[in-house]
């Protein structure tokens, strides 16, 4: 029944460009492509905890703090209480209140009110169009609902006032938000299901604690007349509200690149045109053995010589065989763990959910503050579960290192030795600002490592390939110029910027 | 009885909205029982058009409409609908005897 609704809003898609208001919550715009529809209802659904009301009262406070009056009407708290509650986020609502660009209304029903017959909610709605007139309002919260619905002995009742009050907010132009109280109660969602039909906007925030981690996840049910992201997506309610964890769509936060540091050798920061940039991600991909691990510890020796501090995540090897396994080509991890600068966490990618290595990797870059950040392997991330959950959780954490301005250093295992296309494996390489691409390359009698920068985003990259040496005492390059430059094109698979490879 | 010497008087306010039809019942409702089932001189009604004064519903926190508002021997009562459940109403007033 509600789908014939749907037609007259695909054909408003097609003409007109919905008009959006911005919901105040960072991140959140980019998943509604702008914000609550302008002039509509939008649904907040949610359990208990899911923060609906600050939802809807952060919509109002940052529509306020930019002149734009707004009235909040809720079933549930007192006016007092969503004072007091908004006071411990910052918010300061009287002198919103006092300025006329925030009304509060505790809508009190007498809870032993009798009835006999049927009534219509046009008071709750002279009441809005009064208040909205006198203060030029025209953003509305309602909040807790299904309270209200609760008046309603029937639900053919209460969905017929819920429909003439949503028609009326339309015919009003009002851009309102609906909180409702959703659990898994089937005989909640057979009473109110039909908001999600009513609704222009749908959006459910969901509270959930798994293996300790409590998350915080919002999904958009649907938007008429409007593209929205629709994975689900974290959010945390944090000091002063409520932001959403990025994952795909973050970049505008990203701190731009910073000065050039060394990566320990000076024959690669040649070859980078001058060493890794501050804050890039820098990706180190190739076939197991070639040496993917040794430049990423020599890069964290070299940080931390410069008194700067290195999170290593090791998805390979429990720490002391890292350190061990690098000892041999004088890489001295010990001196960087006992000066305090290096912190190596091992975990089996297999013992919790992304969401999980995501908390704590988070919370150990809290705690360290590290300059650079390590993940070693990449491509052990995969067995976190599906690749979508490698893909979230390492988008989810270098968009974090980015916002930061710490350095990131990605080792990917992959197989074989052509240059392809997708180094990253997972398909995120936008976000990477280098590549360094190493392999083993058959010559005469023995196994050559080769390396060849691929990307270096903002610098003067060296083209040529390079023949890695792994030596008591760290790494060598050697370029192969002369090689490269005399026949470049006429060897597959060494070229370099090839394309079309594995 | 005492009813006879000193009635307690019933003070109404009824909300409506403009003249829809469950408004209108109400109001015809409303002087049926005061005609009906209380004696002349005890009912004083208000008539609240929310659709004229809003901030009198809000002050009252009246959200839908008809409400009447008792004021009458057995207290404050709020009554909401057409008020055409009368046994309901009298129930609520006490005086359905």
């Amino acid at each position: 029944m509600g789908k014939e609704k749907e037609v007259p809003a695909n054909s408003i898609f097609q003409s007109t460009r919905l008009a959006k208001l911005n919901a105040g919550v960072d991140g959140l715009e980019e998943v509604l492509g702008g914000g609550y529809p302008d002039g509509r209802t939008t649904m907040l659904k949610g359990g208990p905890g899911s923060g609906k009301t600050l939802f809807a009262l952060q919509f109002l406070y940052y529509s306020a703090l930019k002149g734009t009056p707004g009235i909040f009407v809720t079933f549930e708290e007192s006016a007092a209480a969503v004072r007091e509650n908004a006071a411990t986020l910052g918010w300061d609502f009287p002198a919103l209140e006092e300025k006329g660009l925030l009304f509060i209304y505790h809508a009190k029903m007498d809870p032993a009110a009798v009835t006999a017959g049927p009534f219509s909610l046009n008071a709750l709605m002279a009441i809005i169009d009064g208040k909205s007139k006198a203060m030029g309002a025209r953003q509305l919260v309602i909040d807790a609902i299904d309270i209200l619905m609760r008046r309603f002995d029937d639900t053919a009742r209460a969905r017929d006032e819920l429909n003439s009050l949503h028609e009326w907010l339309d015919e009003k132009r009002i851009t309102a938000l609906l909180s409702v109280k959703s659990n898994d109660d089937p005989d909640m969602s057979t009473r109110f299901g039909f908001l999600d039909y009513m609704a222009d906007c749908v959006i459910r925030l969901d509270h959930r604690v798994s293996d300790q981690v409590s998350t915080r996840r919002l999904r958009v049910l649907k938007y008429r007349g409007s593209a929205f992201g629709s994975n689900e997506y974290p959010y945390v309610i944090g000091a002063t509200g409520i932001s959403l964890v990025p994952i795909a769509s973050a970049q505008l936060a990203h701190r731009p690149l910073g000065a050039y540091q060394s990566t320990g050798n000076a024959d690669l920061d040649t070859a980078l045109g001058g060493g890794h940039r501050r804050g890039a991600c820098v990706l180190i991909a190739g076939s197991s053995g070639a040496g993917k691990t040794t430049i990423a510890c020599t890069h964290v020796q070299a940080a931390c010589a410069r008194g700067e501090k290195s999170l290593y995540i090791s998805y390979e090897e429990s720490p002391e065989a890292l350190e061990a396994a690098v000892r041999s080509s004088g890489i001295k991890l010990r001196s960087a763990l006992s000066a305090g600068c290096l912190k190596i966490v091992s975990r089996l990618p297999e013992s919790m959910g992304s969401d999980d290595h995501l908390f704590h990797d988070l919370q150990a870059i809290k705690s360290l503050q590290p300059e650079h950040v390590v993940v070693d392997a990449i491509s052990a991330c995969a067995r976190m579960g599906t690749g979508k959950a490698a893909f979230d959780y390492l988008m989810r954490l270098v968009t974090a290192c980015k916002e930061r301005g710490i350095t990131c250093v990605l080792t990917n295992q992959m197989q074989g030795s052509a240059v392809g296309e997708d180094l990253s494996g997972i398909g995120f390489s936008s976000l990477v600002d280098t590549v360094i691409q190493l392999w083993f390359e058959a010559a005469q009698d023995e196994l050559h490592r080769s390396l060849v920068v691929l990307k270096a985003r903002g610098s003067k990259h060296s083209p040529w390939i390079h023949d890695l040496c792994i030596t008591d005492n760290g790494i060598k390059l050697a370029s192969r110029k002369m090689l490269a430059a005399n026949s470049p094109s006429k060897r597959p698979g060494r070229a370099p910027k090839a394309s079309g490879g594995r | 009885m005492s009813r006879m010497a000193q009635p307690i008087p019933y003070r109404f306010m009824l909300f409506v909205a403009g003249d829809e039809t469950n408004s209108a019942l109400a109001r015809e409702n409303l002087r049926h029982i005061c005609a009906e089932y209380l004696r002349d001189g005890t009912a004083t009604i208000t008539i609240v058009d929310v659709v004229e004064d809003f901030q009198t519903a809000l002050d009252n926190n009246v959200l839908v409409t008809p409400t009447l508002l008792v004021e009458g021997p057995r207290g404050r009562a709020t009554i909401v609908g057409n008020l055409s459940d009368i046994d309901r109403i009298l129930l609520t007033l006490g005086c359905n005897n």
